[in-house]
């Protein structure tokens, strides 16, 4: 007998995920300490940035074509994208190893969701969340300061940069993370972090050679470098536009490279 | 009488043998091991790039200096580096630390045996990145070290006197999860402060007087910034005995406040394990 057939509409992954944040919440409930401690932690991490820009500014005005403003919003974007990364997807695909070494990978294959969603989303670290605070006060920091050249245009191109660089992020992570189904403890996914890492500072600190690569084989410039040039009026909207076609392309890519993963896992782990 | 002299000359065969285990044990997921150095080195080239811009358009500091800081991170950190705050924490609260309480040596013998084994496997894998990185710095012109003998054996003394004030920091690290059962954001924010006043993040040639008094009263200066320092050269000799008083005052009393520590904490130890 045929199993009755479930209709995976995109609002039944809203229902599926939105549980699951409930779920989350209650959980982060347990341990109010480790709030706590995150917070003091997100203050640690404010005050260590804004010591290494001041000291890596020094006396000078403009570092590698940004102002000192300039290069607080491109690290607060990089906070808000990698601990609201973290938050949504990081942490579920950093425990996919364990998983799949612990045999509990398979009930994720059962399930009748696409199995990269579901391995990418159904938690949700609140913890992670309140380290993004960070990102918000340098965001705000900025524009705080260019308040008065700021327009609506530039921040509406910005914030869908941003969306974009959360987009190459998943991507980056899921492609990464997926080469654990066929063989797992690769640490994989500490490179990707650490390649992630790099855009805390704009790419224009790197070099031309590594800076065309940043653009074009391995497209992290899109991450926080575009979004902060877009906000700042560097460049024009056209980057949006060739960075929101990067994003799905890479996105198609990292589904595709899953599933040739997925046919590779052989269920030993338990 | 006789039975515990043959005891404490075996500390020695055990620690050699958990050493050689853990080595084992690492060269087996060597893969995973390759790619966290990859990423370990992506991280630290991209400290060095954002340093070599700062000193290039300031020119306050040296630009080779700064350089040859990173590069020799990639080998030291290695060496001195200590798994204790996440191997340890991940014992006590599963509950294996029961077994190690149970064995006729110290349960900080196996820890320090894993780290030696751990750490000497990450450095032969290192290698190639440090000699790659030198080799690209001294053909730029960058390279500043001059291979002094003298310094030499001063940072291996360095080297040491810093794994053990970590490896010291770690187990007092540690010994908190006998008290608190969630302990993933303290050990992140337990590296982010060790990370930042060991000098990973910010040379400390970099810093104003004041800070820098403080990262140098503080212990995590002499587990990864002072044995670079003096490899660097750049210091006086009053400067380095300075530096190695406070780093072995730091020992003496990490040591002593582990020992209280302990026997305060296990006495908290139920062994539940979750």
């Amino acid at each position: 007998m045929q199993q009755k057939g479930y209709k995976t509409t995109i609002w039944r992954y809203a229902k599926i995920w939105f549980l699951n944040l409930r779920a989350s919440f209650t959980r982060s409930n347990i341990y109010k300490g480790e709030i706590f401690i995150r917070f003091l932690r997100t203050l640690f991490i404010l005050g260590t940035q804004i010591l290494l820009l001041t000291l890596v500014f020094g006396n000078q005005q403009v570092y590698v074509g940004w102002t000192k403003a300039e290069a607080y919003l491109v690290l607060g974007i990089w906070n808000l994208l990698n601990y609201s990364g973290w938050a949504f997807f990081g942490i579920n695909l950093s425990r996919l190893e364990q998983n799949i070494l612990s045999g509990e990978f398979d009930f994720v294959l059962l399930k009748p969701l696409s199995s990269a969603w579901f391995a990418s989303f159904y938690d949700f670290s609140v913890n992670n969340l309140i380290s993004a605070l960070a990102g918000f006060v340098l965001i705000g920091y900025y524009f705080f300061v260019e308040r008065g050249i700021l327009t609506w245009e530039r921040i509406l191109l910005g914030c869908a940069g941003i969306i974009v660089g959360l987009i190459f992020w998943y991507a980056f992570y899921l492609i990464l993370a997926s080469f654990g189904l066929a063989n797992p403890r690769n640490g994989f996914l500490a490179l990707a972090k650490e390649i992630l890492g790099l855009t805390r500072y704009p790419v224009n600190v790197y070099g031309h050679t590594l800076q065309f690569v940043f653009y074009t084989l391995i497209p992290i410039a899109f991450v926080s470098t575009v979004p902060a040039s877009l906000i700042t009026g560097k460049i024009g909207g056209i980057y949006l536009i060739v960075g929101a076609g990067l994003a799905i392309l890479f996105v198609r890519l990292s589904y595709w490279v899953w599933n040739r993963n997925v046919k590779k896992y052989v269920s030993a782990g338990g | 009488m006789k039975e515990r002299i043959n005891q404490k000359s075996s500390f020695k065969n055990i620690l050699k043998r958990i050493a050689k285990m853990f080595f084992a044990q690492e060269f087996m997921h060597k893969e995973q091991l390759i790619a966290w150095i990859i990423a370990d080195i992506v991280k630290i080239a991209g400290l060095c790039f954002v340093w070599a811009a700062s000193a290039r358009m300031s020119g306050s500091i040296d630009q080779g200096y700064v350089i040859t800081y990173y590069i020799l991170m990639i080998l030291i950190g290695k060496l001195v580096q200590d798994i204790t705050p996440e191997s340890g924490v991940r014992q006590i609260l599963n509950g294996k630390f029961s077994n190690s309480l149970l064995k006729p040596a110290s349960y900080l013998i196996e820890y320090l045996g894993s780290n030696l084994g751990s750490n000497l496997f990450r450095l032969i894998v290192s290698i190639p990145a440090f000699g790659l990185g030198m080799y690209a710095a001294i053909k730029l012109g960058f390279w500043v070290v001059d291979f002094n003998p003298y310094l030499i054996l001063l940072a291996l003394l360095a080297i040491v006197l810093g794994f053990v004030i970590n490896f010291l920091l770690g187990n007092i690290f540690a010994l908190l999860s006998f008290y608190n059962k969630n302990m993933e954001g303290m050990r992140i924010f337990y590296y982010n402060i060790a990370s930042l006043f060991a000098g990973e993040y910010i040379p400390f040639v970099v810093l104003p007087i004041v800070a820098l008094f403080t990262v140098q009263i503080l212990p995590w200066r002499y587990t990864l910034s002072f044995p670079i320092e003096i490899l660097l050269g750049r210091m006086t000799n009053y400067d380095i005995g300075i530096g190695f008083l406070i780093g072995f005052l730091w020992l003496i009393v990490l040591y002593i406040l582990y020992s209280i520590f302990f026997k305060i904490s296990i006495k908290k130890y139920a062994a539940e394990g979750i």
